[in-house]
């Protein structure tokens, strides 16, 4: 293995990244069909909801601060069911690495580009990706920086600009059917941003140069993803209302039109684009780096590069048969991926994290590496 | 016919890509890595041409849709 080692910066713009592409611009139907009005609470209780799941990442990344997911699980749970868990977890990460350029062509063809093929949109995004990870994690994290520094304040500037279009009377009346549906709707939105941060614990404790710093940058990184995030949720409530918000896919899109300053700003719509292609950018190449990075360690590979551009083929034909249609993938995205995220993101790390317990405590069994701490 | 041009690029490029990378990797005695990249390769290039042929390819969403459908209720409780 390669030492290349990434600065606790970096983590913040990683995690952020991750953690506001899985949700930006799918999450708001789902959440304003639930709990209406109140989505935007919801949203906020999500983040709470997600500090215990960042904790237990944390936690198991103390203990083994060498250690990728994949060796964690090894480790802790012998070779055999170590190898099945590990596999398991590449699957999802191989899962998600299809979905995104998926995703990636389905909203470029359908809002920005309708005439392109989708292949040109898919393979063009995939060689973006491939290439990423040949140059390596450290140079893809320096670019991440750059990335989250251009979102941040890109999505400042359409939020402040959509403001003469919002209207307070669509929050109102607060709390109409209770409590209840505004929970239901946060654990929804939990599962979309909190726990897809399971993929960081490929990178954060093993390639981290300073792991108490590092512990504060993940939490600061998914609270400016799930800011940005909730602040969408919000804005699309206060400027379209949530009827119309839980009937368009790409809700943040949608409100980002009625921006009209003059002649000057129109079309700012396509700001709002480039957010989602970067963030998009850097959820993707992290969950493919985590992929092929686990996919070598558990073949015992030496050089994890070289196995990128055959993956890059099947990802280019796969990311095609993935999802037959857009009605596929909303039932898919709700029925499937919810339940799919809460047993690999929050399942699966707090049964490693029992299974550490039970063999310190009880069997007083030495484990863990700690070579690492100081 | 996007799927004929898609394999057609898959499969030029997976050959230049193997007469590039194998040879190297026997020079360098890297098996374990030589096994793997034939593998993903050729699994790459099958895909691209079942595809173009019409065949149909098994989907993992599918396969994931069945593993996790007896919790479908759950979810719907959750939804209302």
């Amino acid at each position: 293995m390669n030492e290349t080692k990434i600065t606790s910066r970096q983590i913040i713009s990683l995690t952020a990244g991750v953690t506001t592409a899985g949700s930006v611009l799918v999450i708001g139907a789902l959440i304003a069909s639930t709990a209406k009005q109140d989505a935007w609470i919801g949203s906020f209780l999500a983040i709470l909801f997600g500090i215990p799941v960042i904790w237990v990442f944390l936690f198991l990344g103390r203990r083994f601060p060498r250690m990728t997911f994949v060796e964690i699980s090894r480790e802790l749970l012998g070779k055999w069911l170590g190898t099945v868990v590990a596999g398991s977890f590449l699957f999802l990460c191989l899962q998600i690495s299809f979905h995104t350029p998926w995703f990636m062509s389905d909203f470029m063809t359908s809002q920005v580009m309708p005439e392109t093929p989708h292949y040109v949109i898919r393979a063009l995004y995939i060689a973006a990706m491939s290439i990423a990870i040949l140059y390596g994690l450290e140079a893809f994290a320096r670019a991440s920086e750059i990335f989250m520094l251009v979102v941040s304040v890109l999505f400042v500037f359409v939020m402040v600009m959509v403001i003469p279009n919002a209207k307070i009377e669509n929050l109102l009346p607060v709390f109409e059917n209770g409590l209840i549906p505004v929970l239901k709707s946060s654990v929804f939105v939990t599962c979309f941003i909190a726990l897809p941060n399971i993929t960081m614990m490929m990178v954060y404790p093993a390639r981290l140069d300073d792991l108490n710093k590092g512990e504060k940058s993940f939490l600061k990184g998914y609270f400016l993803g799930g800011g940005i995030t909730c602040i969408s949720i919000l804005m699309s409530v206060l400027v379209l209302g949530w009827a119309i918000t839980a009937n368009s896919r790409f809700s943040v899109f949608r409100f980002a039109n009625l921006i009209n300053v003059g002649i000057v700003f129109s079309r700012i719509e396509v700001i709002v684009f480039v957010v989602w292609v970067l963030t998009q950018f850097i959820f993707c190449t992290i969950y493919f780096y985590a992929f092929v990075i686990g996919l070598s360690q558990l073949l015992k590979l030496k050089n994890h590069k070289r196995l990128v551009l055959p993956l890059a083929l099947i990802l280019l034909t796969m990311s095609e048969v993935i999802f037959p249609d857009v009605a596929y993938q909303e039932h898919w995205a709700v029925f499937t991926w919810i339940p799919y995220i809460f047993t690999h993101g929050f399942v699966l790390p707090v049964f490693l994290l029992m299974v550490y317990w039970i063999k310190k405590r009880v069997l007083k069994m030495d484990i863990g590496d700690n070579r690492g701490q100081k | 016919m996007q799927d004929m041009a898609v394999a057609l690029f898959v499969v030029v490029f997976g050959s230049i890509l193997s007469l590039i990378e194998i040879p190297d990797l026997l020079k360098k005695k890297m098996h374990r890595e030589l096994v793997a990249f034939v593998v993903l390769t050729v699994l790459g290039m099958s895909l691209a041409l079942l595809k173009a042929f019409g065949w149909s390819i098994p989907n993992p969403s599918d396969l994931l849709a069945w593993v996790y459908s007896p919790v479908e209720g759950i979810i719907k409780g959750l939804l209302e």
